[in-house]
């Protein structure tokens, strides 16, 4: 039997360890810095019912962790099932020219594999995620691999944006999520999912413990504080420190496979100092917490008067998707992907209670409509976006973060352009123009990546295209970190997709 | 001496709660003994936890009543169904959890019920005190710290949160289904409107 450290217990780990444990004679043992968490409790999901939006307040960063660009704070969480407790669960597959971004625009670098060869995995991961989508939609490629469960139907409200769209030419699709099909009550509370529909890595790795007993060890509060190495090439296991006594321990295993978060992973590798690594494992051509990359996101909304047929939000979720902009010909200034719905500009709830009458609320759900639109853009690496060790330790046993921002090339002037795309999208819709708000924000930690990018040799990167990190014969990362290029889509099917892959390859 | 309680936006909007639509108030503006201004206004806390989140244990049956109240009020006065015996039970049993697992409202629940027993002894009706409790306007420094601002975050605003998913309530606005409201299985087209394309 195989022994193999799991460092963290975020999507990356709990999708690994259901590949090795179905594939492999394996024990794992997985340490997580945070602490554990009930999934699928009614209290929890009473308190974000009523607007509570301090459910996960004690796994967020703390407050020294914030910055203006790649803030930290309300992005990952610190806890069993790591970020997929607050994710939106949205799983677009890259593209194929994502893959190759470097050849194809001269930004950044191309990924050492290409999408025919994720894509068996992409497949893989859908059914493991459970996601929702549209078998037919063949942008990107499925190669006729179907999605688990069908896609979500259009909402009275995406109509809305749906007729504008095909007044300018903007193709659109079903968006694909993460939400188990045969369970989905369609509550529209994903934050908290109270049947356990919406995936979290929380859920997942309860069922696993169920499957597989104590062929899987979960060590909760127990941050992983170094990687021990056997001289340069193997490593031998880890120390770490377990925060209910505030004892450091050790344990060894076969391998080591760092799913700590783009940021947590290159710490790990950067405090991992010995002689032979003087500036950290994997580290010798100076990569590991450069290339620093996330995702610039903007949004625009509008009152439209009229609202004969009373649309609301009834989903709660987004069912539609347009990736018109995330395509080749928008590769070379930063493309996107958005999303779009229409409902009441207020709840009925905060109407009640700011004492407005129900003739007045029953006139303004008739009256008018607010149509509102949100994307992502690809944002270009630079190799002086780069996190390093800070000073003091955080509330969760771990270094504090630096995060350095040099050049930092987001294609402003394309981010305008669909921005005023968005506007023009709305005015279609019948948005008044004084109405219309448009907003941009820089990318935050959510969707952070790159920091331990793959690449063939060490001397362009952190980890090989099996990702195991250069240098090292058992010591691996799978996180965003890896990622050459960010994309326009969200990461999480990829990083699921990139998971699959390496269990397979580890058994 | 007697003052003048009325409605205001801004008081709502420093609670937490806002609002892109707001009417005139159309209830009528009552009174009540300064005495009673002052117990509206005492500090209690300005902490985002409920009081002795600590202090678990059960709400009287005679409590759940009083706060179970409002929801007839807002049934009533906003034209929602009225038949709320299935909706309380829920109410209860939800309630009861929120009284019995940390952190515990079981505090904050009392004292709302304080404040419900002092102003009703003071008006006339039910839905006058009611009216008052939620919306009347009461000039102070820091009201979200206050017994008044804190029933009005912790208990009033949560209740009717929960009441207008839960109960069904959104049902009547003509509206399938709503956020919090168990709709049903997301391929069935019973458990919200279709855009058909
Ligand atoms: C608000 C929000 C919405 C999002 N929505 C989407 C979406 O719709 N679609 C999408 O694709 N992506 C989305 N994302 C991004 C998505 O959540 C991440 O891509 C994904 O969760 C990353 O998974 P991970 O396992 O790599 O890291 P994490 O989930 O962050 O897990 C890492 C775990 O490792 C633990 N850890 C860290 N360091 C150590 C250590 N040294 N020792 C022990 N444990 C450690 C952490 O506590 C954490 O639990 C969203 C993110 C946010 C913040
Ligand atoms: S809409 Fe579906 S996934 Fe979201 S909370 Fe409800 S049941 Fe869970």
């Amino acid at each position: 039997m195989k022994s193999i450290i799991v460092v963290g217990s975020g999507v990356a780990g709990a999708v690994l360890a259901r590949q090795l444990l179905a594939n492999g004679d394996v024990q794992i043992t997985m340490f997580e810095a945070g602490p554990d968490f009930p999934p699928g409790n009614r209290r929890i999901w009473l308190d974000l019912l009523v607007g509570n939006d301090r459910i996960y307040e004690p796994f967020v960063d703390d407050p020294r962790e914030e910055n203006e660009y790649f803030g930290l704070r309300g992005s990952r969480l610190f806890m069993t099932g790591g970020t997929t407790n607050h994710w939106g669960g949205l799983t677009p597959r890259f593209k194929p020219e994502d893959f190759e971004l470097r050849s194809r625009t001269g930004y950044g670098v191309d990924w050492p594999i290409d999408y025919d060869d994720l894509a068996p995995y992409y497949a893989q991961a859908e059914i493991l995620l459970g996601v929702t989508g549209d078998s037919d939609n063949d942008d990107p490629p499925r190669y006729g691999a179907r999605y688990p469960f069908p896609a979500t139907a259009f909402t009275l409200g995406d109509r809305v944006v749906i007729d504008a769209l095909e007044s300018h030419g903007i193709s659109y699709g079903h968006m694909s999520i993460a939400r188990a099909g045969n369970r989905c009550i369609t509550t529209g509370t994903c934050d908290y999912c109270p049947v356990n529909a919406r995936y979290t890595a929380l859920f997942d790795l309860a069922q696993l413990q169920i499957e597989y007993g104590d062929k899987l060890t979960l060590r909760t509060e127990s941050p992983v504080t170094r990687i021990l190495m056997d001289g340069k090439n193997r490593t031998r296991g880890v120390e770490f420190l377990d925060l209910r006594t505030g004892a450091p321990g050790s344990m060894e295993a076969e391998a080591v496979i760092v799913c700590a978060g783009t940021f947590e992973s290159c710490k790990l590798l950067l405090a991992s100092t010995s002689e032979d690594w003087p500036v950290g494992i994997g580290n010798d051509s100076d990569h590991v917490g450069r290339h620093l990359i996330g995702h610039p996101v903007f949004f625009a909304a509008g009152v439209r008067p009229g609202n004969p047929d009373k649309i609301a939000s009834e989903l709660g979720f987004d069912s539609l998707i347009s990736r018109h902009f995330d395509s080749p010909e928008y590769q070379h200034k930063g493309k996107m992907w958005f999303s779009g719905s229409a409902g009441m500009t207020t709840s009925l709830e905060e109407q009640i209670i700011s004492n407005v009458s129900r003739p007045e609320m029953n006139a303004s759900l008739t009256s008018e409509l607010m149509v509102s639109l949100g994307g992502e853009m690809e944002q270009f690496e630079s190799p002086e976006n780069r996190v390093t060790l800070g000073r003091g330790t955080t509330r969760h046993g771990l270094p504090m973060t630096d995060i350095h921002v040099g050049v930092h090339e987001i294609n402003l002037q394309t981010r305008q352009e669909h921005v005023q795309t968005f506007v023009e999208i709305l005015k279609t819709a019948g948005c008044r123009e004084d109405s219309i708000e448009t907003g941009a924000l820089n990318p935050d930690g959510a969707h952070a990546s790159a920091t331990c990018r793959m690449s063939r040799s060490d001397a362009n990167g952190v980890v090989d295209p099996n990702l195991r990190v250069h240098g090292t014969d058992n010591l691996y990362v799978c996180s965003n970190a890896v990622f050459p290029s960010i994309a326009a889509a969200n990461p999480t099917l990829t990083l699921a997709a990139l998971a699959v892959r390496l269990g397979e390859y580890l058994v | 001496m007697d003052i003048t309680l009325s409605v205001d936006r801004r008081t709502l909007l420093k609670l937490g709660i806002s609002t892109g639509v707001l009417a005139s108030v159309p209830l009528a503006g009552c009174t009540v003994a300064l005495s009673t201004r002052d117990f509206l206004l005492e500090f209690v806390s300005n902490s985002d936890m409920p009081v002795d989140s600590d202090s678990t244990g059960v709400l009287s049956s005679e409590s759940f009543e009083k706060l179970a109240s409002l929801c007839d009020y807002v049934a009533r006065s906003w034209q929602l169904p009225t038949e709320l015996d299935a909706y309380l039970g829920q109410l209860e049993t939800d309630l009861q959890l929120k009284c019995r697992e940390r952190p515990a409202y079981l505090t904050e629940y009392e004292n709302a019920v304080r404040l419900v027993d002092r102003v009703r002894s003071e008006l006339a009706s039910d839905d006058q005190s009611w009216t008052s409790l939620l919306f009347a306007e009461i000039p102070a420094e820091d009201l979200a710290s206050t017994r008044i601002g804190r029933a009005r975050r912790f208990v009033f605003s949560e209740t009717i949160a929960h009441q207008i998913p839960i109960s069904g309530a959104f049902r009547s606005f003509g509206l399938v289904n709503y956020r919090g409201y168990f709709g049903g299985p997301y391929s069935s087209a019973a458990s919200y409107r279709r855009g058909a394309v």
